[in-house]
């Protein structure tokens, strides 16, 4: 990463009026990129929710020790499968801070394309399982050039867990090829 | 000497595992086949660094128009390299070259057994580094008992999403290891906050990218404009022009070295940006005046540093001033606040296992570990060049350093 990198990460969750839960967070940037928004972060990998990067991760960690961005903790009422509670961490930017982040760290959008803002609440709008299933997707289409039953047979092996949310995560991947929003 | 202690430690534990289970072993016929890939992953996995390894990348930007497949960072130099410089010469050995590129390649997941060698938690690169760093920079606490560790190396089925039986990893017996590898965990905290992170070592980078930084500046895109004398190489990277893998690997710490105590012997032509570069590359290779660091430890202090780094951009004073910061943790325990990082997982956990082939992560097991997992190191800090004095008027003027005390003499009547 570069010097003041993070500060990407904290004008997309500017953008996207907060983003609730980190891996809403790290598949939102994944899907950015992908639509060619010019955002750091060239480490992703697929994790045990699709596409992850550690460089995302580490700065929602600086901006939120730095007080730039707020956290709130959340537990789910739910349990993983170790039996620990299921927590959600969410993340806003601080409100005296996101005028400066317009000013001096603003991501143009890829030409033609939207402003930063609108899609990136379109996408905090959709579903955390559709996010995971449509970044992880694209990721094995694109990283690992897989097509075809190859695809199906990939996706089913490691997001087969998610079955219910592979029909919108089509629909959201069909709707953005549709509209020129991924390339 | 480093990549050569990595595929030295490497071939210990290969041969630890060899003895232990069987060349023909269920648990360690996937190692026999890949054991050429490993070794030859364990010396090549740095050969993509530049010089000053991660700084060098930090301090300069991307070709504007880079030719295909250009690579976009020293992973993809390591590809390169390995490919274009050792390519023919590994295949006629037998090696397979596209198992090599996997191993080193991060986003890569197959191979995980083999993958644990070179890229976990406790892989041969950080056995290497923390004891090879110790004994350079001198402090004890970052040594550990490499034998002992070895000793105690098991391969273990870890549970898996997407696999039911899970699959082999390197793990280590929970009957023996737990010791060591509190040992290795604690001397790799240690050794993060006194040497990698400390504000001395920390400076003296600060103070690296500001020359890089300024150089670039100096020669706005065109190479011959780079202050002479300087490797053509360096010369087009700082203008953002595309390198040859030869030119790529003609640089490394002792040129770079060598062209910043040229730089400090510039001739002084009264432009400002070379005066500012011939100062600091004195600064930093004859007189050692590493920047000075202002700890960033309220979120005023955070807003302020910000504030004022981004309000120097494009001035001389950007490049005499350093907002730092750092994250990390010497253990990432998966529970570590609870569940933050699950996505990390299996990848990143330290697995030990029972004689009866029951696996644990090492935090599940170990008081001390799950302790030290939940130490974050982090660091905010603003450095800034205390012999520029104009940096010291806008930092006095901004609040940051106290106003010299009035050297009038009082007239007393």
């Amino acid at each position: 990463m570069r010097d003041l990198d993070e500060m990407k990460l904290a004008r997309v969750v500017d953008a996207a009026g907060g983003i609730d839960g980190r891996v809403k967070m790290q598949k939102i940037v994944y899907l950015l990129k992908a639509m060619g928004f010019d955002l750091p972060f060239d480490d992703f990998a697929i994790r045990q929710q699709g596409p992850y990067s550690r460089a995302v991760a580490c700065s929602a960690d600086l901006l939120t020790g730095g007080g730039f961005l707020i956290e709130t903790r959340k537990e789910l009422g739910e349990q993983d499968a170790g039996g620990r509670p299921i927590v959600q961490y969410s993340y806003e930017v601080r409100e005296t801070f996101s005028q400066f982040l317009r000013e001096h760290f603003e991501i143009e959008a890829p030409k033609g394309q939207p402003a930063l803002d609108e899609i990136a609440k379109e996408l905090m709008s959709k579903d955390r399982k559709t996010l995971e299933v449509a970044a992880t997707k694209l990721y094995l289409q694109r990283e690992e050039n897989l097509s075809g039953p190859e695809l199906s047979g990939e996706l089913m092996k490691i997001k087969g867990h998610l079955r219910e949310a592979f029909e919108p995560a089509d629909t959201l991947l069909g709707d953005l090829q549709k509209r020129r929003l991924l390339k | 000497m480093h990549s050569v202690g990595v595929c030295h430690i490497a071939r210990q534990m290969l041969d630890v595992l060899r003895k232990r289970y069987g060349e023909e072993s269920e648990e360690y016929r996937e190692l026999e086949q890949d054991r050429r890939e490993i070794l030859v992953a364990a010396l090549l996995h740095d050969v993509g660094h530049g010089p000053f390894s991660h700084l060098f990348e930090r301090a300069l930007k991307h070709p504007k128009s880079p030719p295909p497949k250009y690579p976009k960072d020293h992973e993809g130099w390591s590809r390169r390299i390995i490919e274009e410089q050792f390519g023919d010469y590994l295949r006629e050995n037998g090696v397979d070259v596209s198992v090599v590129l996997g191993l080193i390649d991060k986003k890569n997941r197959r191979h995980l057994l083999a993958k644990d060698f070179i890229s976990s938690q406790l892989d041969a690169d950080r056995m290497d580094y923390l004891l090879r760093d110790s004994r350079s920079a001198g402090p004890k606490y970052g040594e550990f008992a490499l034998a002992w560790l070895l000793h105690s190396l098991r391969i273990g089925r870890v549970p898996t999403t997407g696999s039911t039986d899970g699959v082999w990893r390197l793990c280590f017996d929970s009957r023996k290891a737990i010791h060591v590898v509190e040992e290795y965990i604690q001397a790799r905290e240690f050794m993060y906050v006194q040497v990698y992170i400390h504000k001395t070592t920390r400076a003296y980078e600060a103070m690296l990218l500001s020359i890089l930084s300024l150089a670039r500046k100096i020669c706005e895109g065109d190479p011959n404009r780079v202050p002479s004398p300087c490797p053509p190489a360096l010369a087009k990277m700082l203008a953002e022009q595309p390198v040859t893998t030869a030119e790529y690997l003609s640089l490394d710490d002792f040129r770079l070295c060598g062209t910043i105590i040229d730089w400090s012997q510039l001739t002084d032509d009264g432009d400002e940006l070379r005066g500012a570069l011939k100062r600091k590359c004195d600064q930093l290779i004859n007189l050692r005046q590493p920047y000075k660091a202002i700890d960033l430890d309220t979120r005023d202090k955070q807003d302020k540093a910000l504030r004022l780094v981004t309000s120097v951009e494009g001035t001389p004073l950007a490049f005499s001033c350093h907002r730092d910061d750092f994250v990390d943790r010497a253990y990432r325990n998966i529970h570590y606040r609870k569940g933050k990082e699950q996505e990390e997982q299996a990848d990143w956990m330290i697995h030990l296992v029972d004689p009866e082939g029951k696996t644990s992560a090492a935090e599940q097991v170990s008081d001390v570990i799950r302790a030290i997992s939940e130490i974050e190191t982090t660091i905010y800090r603003l450095y800034y060049d205390a012999h520029d004095p104009e940096m010291i008027a806008h930092l006095i003027k901004e609040g940051w350093l106290p106003a010299p005390p009035d050297n009038r003499e009082e007239v007393h009547a």
